[in-house]
C-alpha cells in the first residue's frame, strides 16, 4: 500500500474541512453570544488556516504524482459513518484527486477572502456573530463535498451546503423579500435533490447487486488505494470503475426504453442542475441575491454552485458511459448559457445582472463536460480551469458590486454612475474582472473559454460552438452595459455623488482576486486536471499553444459586444438604449420578466398544488375520513335513543317481548339443534 | 351440618324479626349490625366449611366446590348491601325520606331472599331447585316496592308479573323435563336427557326464565324500571344477588341438567351474549338517571358473564365463577358511592356528580375505580375477569364474539367516562363543599374498592377458585 | 428487585411521593417530578450501558438467530394457572425507547414547570402515563404488554380533559375511544396466538417459538397491525391525533407524539411482524400502500394548517407513515429505519410541542398567521424551531435524515415476497414527500419567526428561560447527535432487529430459544 510515504498534509487532510466545522462550533456556541467582533475574527483566521492546509496538500499531491504520471484518487482516511446492511454503508472520508484539491484550494481562498472582506462589508449588522457562524458552516459543508469519497457522502453535505445557503439568503430575516427568497431557493433544490436521491438509491441498489457477484480480487484492486482498502458501492472508486460500469451498462433498458443507468444518471443530474441552476432549475439563482453580497459572492458565484459542475466531472465516467445522459448535461448547459446571457441584458439590478452571467458561465462549465468523451476529455479540463478562473473574477466582481452597494446603498446600476473617480481601486479591479469574463487576452477568462469553445470544436458539436461564440459576445456586451452605466458617465443619485472608497479590509480582498483574475489563465491546467491523468497525450498539447483559429473570432465578438454596449451606454446617450428597447417593445418586457418563468412557478405551486392538491386533503381529513369517526359516535347515539323508546314502561310490552323471546329462542334453539 | 350457613341466615331472620317487635324505634339501629353479625357468621362457617362435599335429606340438597363458591358470592353481596342500607335506614343522611321505614322487616325479608338464593345452588332437585328459587325471588318483589311512593310501587308491581311469568315458563318447562325423563333429580336428568322436540320447547323456556334472572335480551325488560323505582340498596341487592342466582340457576341447569348439550349451546349462547353486552351498552350511552344507567351497565355485564358457557373448556367455570365474584364487589363498590351521594343530596343523575372529585377527591376516586374496573381497565380486577371470559371465547373459536365484546367494552368506557367527566373534568358547582361521608359507608367503599384493585393483581384470589372448580363440571359433560 | 422493575417502578413511586404532597404545595410537587424523572434518566443511563456490556458479545451469533434475545431478563410467575407470568427484559429495540421516553418524560417535566392549575393530579397522571409506557417497552408478556398499553393509554383521557384547550372533552373522548377500539382488535390477536400455540402461555419469547398456520396469520396479521396502527396513526385511524394533540396540554402532547404513537410501529414489529411472518408477507404490500398515503397524506395536509399544533399533529401523522412504511417493508434497512424513525420523530416532536406550549404561553395564540418576526425577540426558541424543523426534513446531521435513508432504501431494496416493481413504485412516491415537507416546515417556520413583526405587543415578550433552555438543549442536542454519530444508535439496535427478518426469511424452522 501506498500510505506510508505520504505527506503530513495528505495524511491529515481531514483537517481541511474539520477546522471550519470546529470553528463553526466553537463561534457558534461560545464565541458568537459573548463578543461578535471576536466571533469574526476566530471565523476569519479558521478559514485562512485551512486555506494555507489546502495550498500545502496540493504541493504535496502534484509532488507524489508530478506531471505525467497517473494520477491515483487517494483515500488518505475514512471511516464507517452509517451503516445501512453487510456491503452497504456509507464510509466517511477525504478523497484527494486533483479536482478535489483544486476544488479546495478554490473554495478555501474565495471563502477566506470573502470572510476579510465580510469584516468590514458586515460592520455594526446586528446579525453580525451570526452571519460569520453560518458562513463557517458553509465551508465546512462545501469542503465536505469537496472531499467526499462516495455518492452519498457527497448528497449529505450537499443538503448542508443548501441548508447553510438557506440561512444566509435569508440573513435579513425581517425583510420579507429575503425570507421568500431564501424558501425558493431551499425548495427549488430540494426538488432538485429529490432527483439527487433517487439516483443515489437507483446506483445503490444495483451497485449493491454487482458487488456480489464481485471477485475478491477486484474488490481488492478497487479498494487501493482506499485507506482500509476496502470499496462500497457508494464509493466513486467502486462506481466509476470499468467493471462496474460495464455490469450497469448489461443492466438494458428500464421503462420508456430508456438504459436504467442513463435514467439514474439523468436524475442525479437533476440535482446537480439544482444546485448549478440549469434551466429550468435556474429560478431560485437570481432571487437569492437578497442575501448579503459576500454571501452571493462566496456561495451563489464562487463556490456552491459550481458543485453540480463538480458532481458531474466527479462522476464524468460514468455519465459518459451512458452517453444520452452527457448529451443532456450539454444541451441543457448550452441552452442556459443562452437563455441567461440574453436575460442578463436586461435587467438593472447590479447583482441579478451578475446572477445571470453566473448562470451563463455555468452553462458554459456544463456544455464543456457535456461535450467531452472518453478520448477527447478536453472539455473536462476546459470545464475545471473555467470554474477556476470563473471563481476568482466572478467572486471579485460580486465583491466589487458589493463595494459599490455599499457606497451608494442600492442595487440599481441607475442609482450609479460616475464612481470611476470616486471610488478608483474598485474601479480598477472590477475593470479587469470584466475584461477577464469578457474574455479578453491575457486575463483569465480568455484562456478558459477558448479551451472550452476549442473542445466544443474538436468533439464536432458545431452547433453548441457556434452558440458559445454567441454568448461570448452577449456576456461582453451586458458586462460593459453595467460597467459603463454604474462606473462612466455622471453620478445619478445623491449618495452616488458622496460615494467614497472602500475600507481597505474590503479593498484587499479585491486586489488579491484581481491579480488571480489576471494570472489564474496562465496556469497549465491540462498538467493537473486532466482525465485519467498522462494518458491523454492530445489533452495536453491541446491547450498549451492557444488555438487561434478559435480565440480570434470569440476575440472579435468581444469586442462587438464591448462596443455595441459602449454605443448604447457609455457614449454618454441615453436615449439610444431606450429606443432600442422601445423597438424591441414586448419581446424586450418579456426578457426583462425573465420569460415569466417565476409566474409560472408560483401558479403551479400556490394555485395548483395547494389550493388543489393540499386544501382539498385536509378539507378530505376533517369531513369525510374524521366524518366517519363521529358518524360512528352519532350512530351509537341515534340508536341508544331508538333503542331507549322500547323502554315503554307498558308492562304489557314487556311481557310481549318476554314471550316473543321465549318464541324466538325456542326457534332459534330447533333450527341450531337440528 | 353442610346446611350451617343456611340456617344461621334464616336463624338471624328470624331473630331480627323478633328483636323489632321489642324495640323502641330508637333503639332498632342495633338491627343492622345483628344482620351484619348473622351474615359474617355465616360467612365464617362457609369458609370453614367449604370446600368439603357431601349431601343432606337424601341427596336433595348437595354442597361441591362451586355451590361453595356461590354461596359466599351471596352472603358477601348481602352483607355488602346490608351495610350500604343501614345509613339510610337509620337515617343518618342528610336529606330524609320518609318512606323508608321498618327497617325490621327489610332486613328480615333481604335475608330470606338470601337463603333462598343459597338453597338454589345446592339444591339437587327441580322440586327443591323451584321452590328455593321462588324464596329467592319473592322476597325481591316485596323489597323492590318497599319505598312507599309511585315509582318504588310500579317496580314492584312490575317485577312481580313479569317474575311470574318467567316463573311460570321455568316450571312447565322443568315439568316438561321431568314428563321427559321421569326424573326429579337433576344429575339423573342430566343422564337420561335425550334430545326430542319437547326437550326443545322445556330448553326454551328454561332458557326465558333464566334470562329474565340474568337479565339477558330480550328478557332483561324489567330492570330499567325495577333498578330505577326500586330504593337504591334494592337495586344494588336486584344487579348482584339476583344476577348470581340467576348464574346459579343456569349453571344448575344447564351444566347439571343439560351438560351433555353443552357444545350444541355454545351458538345461542353466543348469539344471545352478543346481543346482551352490545344492546345493554347502547343503550346505557344516553341514560341520565344513575341507577337506571346502572341497570343497563348491569344487562350489558350479564352478557360478558354468559361468555363463560362457550365451548367445553374447563376454564369457564372458574372464569365466571371469578367474574361474579369481581363484578359484585366492584358493582358494590359503585353503588356505595351512589348511595353515599343519593344519602347526602338525594340526587340520582349523572349530571349531579359534576365536581366530585374537588370536593371529596377520595369518594371520586373510589367511584372511577369502580367503574374502570366495570369497563375492564387494567390492572383492575375487571379486565382480569372479563381477559379470563375473553379467553374462554377465544378457546371456543369464538373470535367474532370477541371482537364484539372487547368493541363493547369501549361503548361502555364511553359511557363510564361520562360519569368520570362529571366528577374530574366538569368545574365544581358553586357553594359546593365537602360532603361528609358516614363511617359505615366508609368502610364500605374503601374495602369494596381496595378490593376491586387486590384481586387483579393478587393471583391468588383467582388461582383457589380456579383450583377449586377446573374439574367441577366434567361429570355432567360426559 | 432488578434494574428493569426499577426503571418501570420508578415513575410510579414518584406519582406516589407526590400524592402525599399536600396540594397546595405545588412547587414542592414539581421538584419531585424532576428529581424522579432526572434520577429515572440516570438508572437509563446505567441500564444502557450494561445492556451494552451484555450485548455486544452477541452480535455475531445474532446475525444468524431467529429468536430474539433478552438480557436483564426478570420472570416472576403471576396467574400461573392461565401461564401469565411478569416477564420483563431488554433488546436494543426497548433499549432506544426506554432512552427516548426518559428524555421524553424529563424534558417533558421541564416544559409543564408553569402548570399551576392542579398541579398535583396533572403531574401523577402523567407519571403513571409514563409507567405504563416504560411496562410496554420492557414487558415481554403479552398480559402484561397489554395490560400496560391500556395503562399507558388512559390517563391521556383526564390529562386532555382537565387541561386541555379548545374542544378538550371532545377529543380527549374521540382519542381514548379509537385508541381502545384498536386494542380490542390487538385483544383479540393475542388471545387466538394464545390458543392457537397450545403453549399454555403469553410468554413473548416462547410464543415465538410455534410456526402459526398460515390462514390463521392471515386474519391475525392485519388484526394486530391495525389495533396498533391506529396508535401509529395508520391511515385512515389517524384523525384522534389532530384534535388530541391539537388540545392536549404541553407535556401531554410532547408524551403522547413523542412517545405514545411509537408504541404502536413498537408493537406492530414487535408482536405482529415478529409472532406472524407469513402474515406479514401476504399483508405487506397492502400496509406499504396505506402508508405510502399516510406519508404524502399527512405531509400535505400540514400544508394548509393555520394552528401551529394541528400543523405538528399532520407532520407527525407522515412521519409515523415512515415508522410503518419502514416496518412493511420487512427488511432489515427498512426496519431499521423504522425503529430510527420512531427514536427521532419521538425527539423531534417533543421538541416540537414543547417550543409550542412556549410560544403559545407567551404569545397566547397559535394560529400561524396571527404570529411572525418572533425570531427577533426570541431567538432561542427560533433557532431550536428551525432545528426541529430542518430535523424533520430529513436534514444530514440529524437523526431524520439516518431514519428516512434507510426507509427509502429498504423500501426500494424489497424484499422476496412482494411484487418488486410495486415496492420501488411506492417508495419512488413516498420519496416525493422529502419535498412537500421542506415546503410546509419552511412556509410555516417562515411565517411565524421571520419577516417583521405586525402585532406590537410581541416586541415586549422575551426568551426561553432556564429551564426551557435547558429542555430544548437537550432534545436538540440528542437530535444532533444521533445524526451526527448514528452509529451508536444503529449498533444498539442492529443485532436486535436481525432475528425479526430473520424469521421472516426462516420461517417454519424454529430453534429452542432456551
Amino acid at each position: 500500500m501506498m500510505f506510508q510515504n505520504l505527506g503530513f498534509m495528505l495524511n491529515h487532510t481531514w483537517l481541511i474541512p474539520a477546522i471550519p466545522f470546529f470553528s463553526f462550533l466553537l463561534v457558534g456556541l461560545f464565541i458568537r453570544p459573548r463578543s461578535p467582533k471576536l466571533a469574526g475574527i476566530v471565523a476569519t483566521v479558521a478559514v485562512f488556516a485551512a486555506a494555507c492546509c489546502a495550498y500545502v496538500l496540493a504541493w504535496e499531491y502534484f509532488h507524489l504524482f508530478p506531471a505525467g504520471t497517473e494520477r491515483h484518487a487517494l483515500v488518505p482516511w475514512n471511516f464507517e459513518w452509517l451503516r445501512y446492511q453487510e456491503h452497504l454503508a456509507v464510509r466517511a472520508g477525504v478523497l484527494v484527486d486533483p479536482i478535489s484539491v483544486l476544488l479546495m484550494v478554490v473554495v478555501t481562498t474565495v471563502s477566506a477572502l470573502v470572510h476579510l472582506y465580510s469584516i468590514g462589508y458586515m460592520h455594526g449588522d446586528q446579525g453580525y456573530g451570526r452571519y460569520f457562524t453560518w458562513l463557517n458552516l458553509f465551508t465546512f459543508s462545501m469542503l465536505g463535498l469537496v472531499v467526499a469519497p462516495n455518492i452519498l457522502q457527497m448528497y449529505v453535505c450537499w443538503e448542508l451546503v443548501g441548508a447553510s445557503s438557506f440561512l444566509l439568503i435569508g440573513f435579513y430575516y425581517e425583510k420579507p423579500s429575503a425570507v421568500a427568497a431564501s424558501k425558493k431557493a431551499f425548495i427549488v433544490t430540494r426538488f432538485a435533490d429529490l432527483g439527487f436521491l433517487l439516483g443515489v438509491i437507483i446506483l445503490g441498489y444495483y451497485g449493491y447487486h454487482f458487488f456480489g457477484e464481485l471477485s475478491p480480487a477486484l474488490a481488492q484492486q478497487m479498494g487501493q488505494y482506499t485507506a482500509g482498502g476496502v470499496v462500497d458501492p457508494f464509493d466513486f472508486a467502486y462506481l466509476t470503475h470499468p467493471e462496474v460500469l460495464s455490469k450497469f451498462v448489461g443492466l438494458g433498458t428500464g421503462f420508456l426504453g430508456v438504459s436504467l443507468l442513463t435514467m439514474a444518471m439523468v436524475l442525479v443530474y437533476m440535482g446537480a442542475a439544482g444546485k448549478s441552476a440549469m434551466f429550468p432549475l435556474h429560478i431560485w439563482l437570481p432571487d437569492a441575491m437578497e442575501g448579503p453580497t459576500p454571501v452571493s459572492a462566496l456561495i451563489h458565484a464562487a463556490t456552491m454552485v459550481v458543485a453540480g459542475v463538480y458532481l458531474v466531472a466527479r462522476t464524468f465516467l460514468v455519465f459518459a458511459t451512458s452517453g444520452d445522459a452527457l448529451m443532456v448535461v450539454a444541451y441543457i448547459g448550452a441552452f442556459t448559457s443562452l437563455f441567461a446571457a440574453v436575460i442578463g441584458c436586461t435587467q438593472d439590478d447590479i447583482k441579478r445582472v451578475l446572477a445571470f452571467s453566473t448562470l451563463s458561465q455555468l452553462g458554459y462549465m456544463m456544455f464543456a463536460l457535456g461535450v467531452a468523451t472518453m478520448d477527447h476529455p478536453l472539455g473536462y479540463t476546459a470545464s475545471m480551469f473555467h470554474l477556476f478562473t470563473h471563481a476568482f473574477f466572478k467572486a471579485l466582481l460580486f465583491l466589487g458590486a458589493g463595494a459599490l452597494i455599499h457606497a451608494v446603498h442600492s442595487n440599481e446600476i441607475w442609482d450609479m454612475g460616475g464612481l470611476a473617480r470616486k471610488m478608483p481601486i474598485t474601479h480598477a479591479t472590477v475593470l479587469i474582472a470584466t475584461l477577464a469574463i469578457a474574455g479578453i487576452w491575457p486575463l483569465a477568462g480568455f484562456f478558459s473559454k477558448d479551451e472550452i469553445l476549442v473542445s466544443a470544436l474538436e468533439n464536432q458539436h458545431y452547433g453548441i460552438f457556434g452558440l458559445g461564440l454567441l454568448v461570448a459576445g452577449i456576456t461582453a456586451f451586458y458586462m460593459f452595459r453595467i460597467y459603463f452605466v454604474s462606473f462612466w458617465g455622471k453620478a445619478r443619485s445623491k449618495h452616488a455623488e458622496h460615494a467614497h472608497e472602500a475600507p481597505l479590509v474590503m479593498l484587499i480582498p479585491l486586489m488579491i482576486l484581481a491579480v488571480l483574475s489576471v494570472v489564474a489563465g496562465w496556469v497549465p491546467m491540462g498538467e493537473f486536471v486532466s482525465l485519467g491523468g498522462a494518458s491523454h497525450g492530445a489533452a495536453e498539447g491541446a491547450h498549451h499553444g492557444i488555438n487561434w483559429a478559435v480565440a480570434g473570432p470569440s476575440l472579435f465578438v468581444a469586442a462587438i459586444g464591448i462596443s455595441v454596449a459602449w454605443f448604447l451606454y457609455g457614449s454618454g446617450h441615453e436615449e439610444r438604449s431606450k429606443s432600442v428597447a422601445s423597438s424591441l417593445g414586448g419581446v424586450y418586457t418579456t426578457i426583462k420578466r425573465k420569460f415569466y418563468f417565476d409566474e409560472l412557478y408560483l401558479f403551479i405551486t400556490h394555485k395548483v398544488v395547494f389550493r388543489f392538491v393540499a386544501a382539498p386533503i385536509a378539507w378530505f381529513d376533517r369531513h369525510v375520513v374524521d366524518g366517519g369517526v363521529n358518524l360512528s359516535g352519532w350512530i351509537t347515539r341515534t340508536s341508544s335513543t331508538a333503542l331507549s323508546r322500547l323502554q315503554t314502561g307498558q308492562v304489557q310490552t314487556y311481557g310481549a317481548w318476554f314471550v316473543g323471546g321465549s318464541i324466538g329462542a325456542l326457534l332459534v334453539l330447533w333450527h341450531l339443534m337440528f | 351440618m353442610w346446611m350451617l350457613p343456611e340456617l344461621i341466615i334464616i336463624g338471624t331472620a328470624f331473630i331480627l324479626l323478633f328483636t323489632d317487635l321489642f324495640l323502641t324505634e330508637r333503639r332498632r339501629i342495633v338491627l343492622a349490625p345483628l344482620a351484619l353479625f348473622g351474615i359474617a357468621a355465616a360467612t365464617a362457617v362457609t369458609l370453614y366449611l367449604m370446600p368439603g362435599q357431601g349431601e343432606m335429606l337424601g341427596g336433595r340438597f348437595a354442597v361441591d366446590s362451586v355451590s361453595w363458591w356461590f354461596k359466599l358470592v351471596f352472603l358477601l353481596s348481602g352483607l355488602l348491601t346490608v351495610a350500604i342500607s343501614m345509613d339510610l335506614f337509620d337515617s343518618r343522611v342528610a336529606v330524609k325520606d320518609p318512606n323508608i321505614r321498618a327497617r325490621g322487616e327489610f332486613y328480615t325479608i333481604l335475608l330470606f331472599s338470601l337463603a333462598g338464593a343459597m338453597y338454589l345452588i345446592s339444591a339437587r332437585d327441580i322440586v327443591t331447585l323451584y321452590v328455593s328459587l321462588e324464596l329467592a325471588t319473592i322476597p325481591l318483589y316485596i323489597l323492590a316496592a318497599w319505598k312507599r311512593d309511585s315509582l318504588s310501587g310500579e317496580a314492584g308491581l312490575k317485577y312481580v308479573i313479569l317474575g311470574a311469568l318467567s316463573s311460570g315458563l321455568l316450571l312447565y318447562g322443568l315439568g316438561l323435563m321431568y314428563g321427559l325423563t321421569g326424573e326429579t333429580h337433576l344429575d339423573m336428568i342430566g343422564r337420561t336427557m335425550t334430545p326430542a322436540p319437547a326437550f326443545w320447547l322445556a330448553a326454551a323456556m328454561i332458557t326465558a326464565g333464566v334470562g329474565f334472572k340474568l337479565t339477558i335480551v330480550p328478557f332483561h325488560m324489567w330492570a330499567a324500571e325495577v333498578y330505577q323505582g326500586a330504593p337504591t340498596p334494592v337495586t344494588a341487592y336486584l344487579s348482584v344477588a339476583s344476577k348470581a342466582a340467576g348464574l346459579a340457576l343456569m349453571f344448575q341447569l344447564f351444566y347439571r341438567a343439560m351438560g351433555q348439550f353443552l357444545d350444541h349451546w355454545s351458538l345461542p349462547i353466543a348469539l344471545f351474549a352478543a346481543l346482551t353486552m352490545t344492546l345493554g351498552n347502547v343503550v346505557a350511552v344516553t341514560q341520565q338517571n344513575i341507577k337506571r344507567f346502572m341497570a343497563f351497565s348491569a344487562i350489558s355485564q350479564a352478557g360478558y358473564l354468559i361468555m363463560g358457557f362457550l365451548g367445553t373448556s374447563s376454564e369457564g367455570v372458574p372464569a365466571m365463577l371469578f367474574y361474579m365474584l369481581v363484578y359484585i364487589v366492584t358493582n358494590l363498590a359503585v353503588f356505595a358511592v351512589i348511595m353515599f351521594y343519593s344519602n347526602q343530596t338525594g340526587r340520582e343523575d349523572i349530571k349531579d356528580y359534576r365536581g366530585l372529585a374537588r370536593v371529596n377527591p377520595l369518594v371520586a376516586l373510589a367511584m372511577m375505580v369502580g367503574l374502570f374496573s366495570l369497563a375492564g381497565i387494567p390492572p383492575l380486577s375487571g379486565f382480569v375477569g372479563k381477559f379470563f371470559l375473553f379467553s374462554v371465547a377465544s378457546k371456543a373459536g369464538f373470535h367474532w364474539l370477541v371482537a364484539v365484546a372487547a368493541v363493547n367494552s369501549t361503548i361502555s368506557l364511553y359511557y363510564y367516562l361520562r360519569i368520570v367527566r362529571q366528577m374530574y373534568i366538569e368545574p365544581v358547582g358553586a357553594g359546593d363543599q365537602a360532603l361528609t361521608v358516614t363511617p359505615a359507608l366508609a368502610i364500605t367503599i374503601t374495602v369494596t374498592s381496595l378490593s376491586t384493585v387486590v384481586m387483579g393483581i393478587l393471583p391468588m384470589f383467582y388461582e383457589s377458585v380456579h383450583a377449586q372448580t377446573l374439574t367441577w363440571f366434567l361429570p355432567f359433560i360426559k | 428487585m432488578g434494574l428493569l422493575s426499577w426503571l418501570i417502578l420508578l415513575p410510579f413511586l414518584t406519582a406516589l411521593a407526590v400524592v402525599c404532597v399536600p396540594a397546595r404545595r405545588w412547587m414542592m410537587i414539581r421538584w419531585i417530578a424532576l428529581a424522579g424523572t432526572g434520577l429515572h434518566l440516570i438508572l437509563t443511563g446505567i441500564a444502557t450501558f450494561r445492556f451494552w456490556g451484555l450485548a455486544m458479545p452477541d452480535v455475531a451469533s445474532m446475525k444468524t438467530a431467529t429468536l430474539m434475545k433478552l438480557y436483564l431478563v426478570e420472570q416472576v410467575p403471576w396467574f400461573q394457572t392461565l401461564g401469565i407470568q411478569y416477564h420483563v427484559g431488554v433488546d436494543g429495540i426497548s433499549m432506544a425507547m426506554v432512552i427516548l421516553t426518559s428524555i421524553i418524560i424529563f424534558t417533558g417535566v421541564l416544559a409543564s414547570w408553569n402548570v399551576k392549575e392542579r398541579t398535583k393530579e396533572f403531574f401523577v397522571l402523567l407519571l403513571t402515563l409514563v409507567t405504563g409506557v416504560f411496562g410496554v417497552f420492557l414487558s415481554f408478556d403479552l398480559f402484561l404488554f397489554f395490560m400496560f398499553y391500556e395503562v399507558a393509554v388512559l390517563p391521556m383521557y383526564l390529562l386532555i380533559g382537565i387541561w386541555g384547550t379548545g374542544p378538550k372533552e371532545y377529543a380527549a373522548m374521540k382519542l381514548t375511544l379509537m385508541l381502545l377500539v384498536g386494542s380490542a382488535f390487538i385483544l383479540v390477536g393475542i388471545l387466538a396466538l394464545y390458543h392457537a400455540s397450545g403453549l399454555h402461555t403469553f410468554d413473548l419469547t416462547r410464543l415465538a417459538q410455534v410456526s402459526y398456520s398460515t390462514d390463521l396469520q392471515y386474519w391475525v396479521f392485519p388484526m394486530l397491525f391495525v389495533g396498533f396502527g391506529v396508535l401509529g396513526a395508520l391511515y385512515p385511524f389517524h384523525t384522534w391525533s389532530p384534535d388530541g394533540h391539537a388540545s392536549a396540554p404541553t407535556a401531554v402532547s410532547m408524551l403522547h407524539a413523542g412517545v405514545l404513537m411509537k408504541l404502536g410501529g413498537y408493537g406492530a414489529l414487535r408482536i405482529a411482524v415478529y409472532l406472524l411472518p407469513d402474515g406479514a408477507k401476504d399483508w405487506g404490500l397492502f400496509f406499504m400502500a396505506l402508508t405510502t398515503i399516510n406519508i404524502l397524506y399527512g405531509s400535505f395536509g400540514a400544508i394548509v394548517q393555520k394552528d401551529l399544533k394541528y400543523f405538528t399533529a399532520y407532520s407527525s401523522v407522515s412521519h409515523c407513515g415512515f415508522v410503518l412504511f419502514g416496518v412493511a417493508a420487512l427488511n432489515l434497512m427498512g426496519v431499521k429505519g423504522a425503529v430510527i424513525q420512531m427514536f427521532s420523530h419521538g425527539i423531534m416532536t417533543g421538541l416540537f410541542f414543547g417550543l409550542i406550549g412556549m410560544v403559545y404561553g407567551r404569545t397566547h395564540t397559535r394560529m400561524i398567521n396571527e404570529m411572525g418576526g418572533l425570531a427577533k425577540v426570541m431567538p432561542w426558541l427560533a433557532v431550536c424551531f428551525y432545528v426541529g424543523g430542518l430535523a424533520s426534513l430529513g436534514l444530514p446531521g440529524f437523526s431524520g435524515f439516518v431514519a428516512e435513508s434507510h426507509v427509502f432504501l429498504g423500501g426500494f431494496f424489497g424484499n422476496p415476497w412482494t411484487n418488486a416493481v410495486a415496492m420501488k413504485t411506492l417508495t419512488v412516491i413516498a420519496t416525493l414527500s422529502i419535498v412537500v415537507t421542506a415546503v410546509y416546515v419552511l412556509r410555516g417556520l417562515a411565517r411565524v419567526f421571520q419577516g417583521p413583526i405586525e402585532n406590537h405587543h410581541f416586541l415586549e415578550l422575551t426568551d426561553a428561560t432556564l429551564t426551557e433552555k435547558i429542555s430544548t438543549g437537550v432534545l436538540v442536542a440528542t437530535l444532533a447527535f444521533a445524526g451526527i454519530m448514528p452509529w451508536f444508535l444503529i449498533d444498539l439496535i442492529e443485532s436486535s432487529i436481525m432475528p425479526i427478518i430473520n424469521r421472516l426469511h426462516a420461517t417454519g424452522t424454529m430453534v429452542a430459544f432456551y
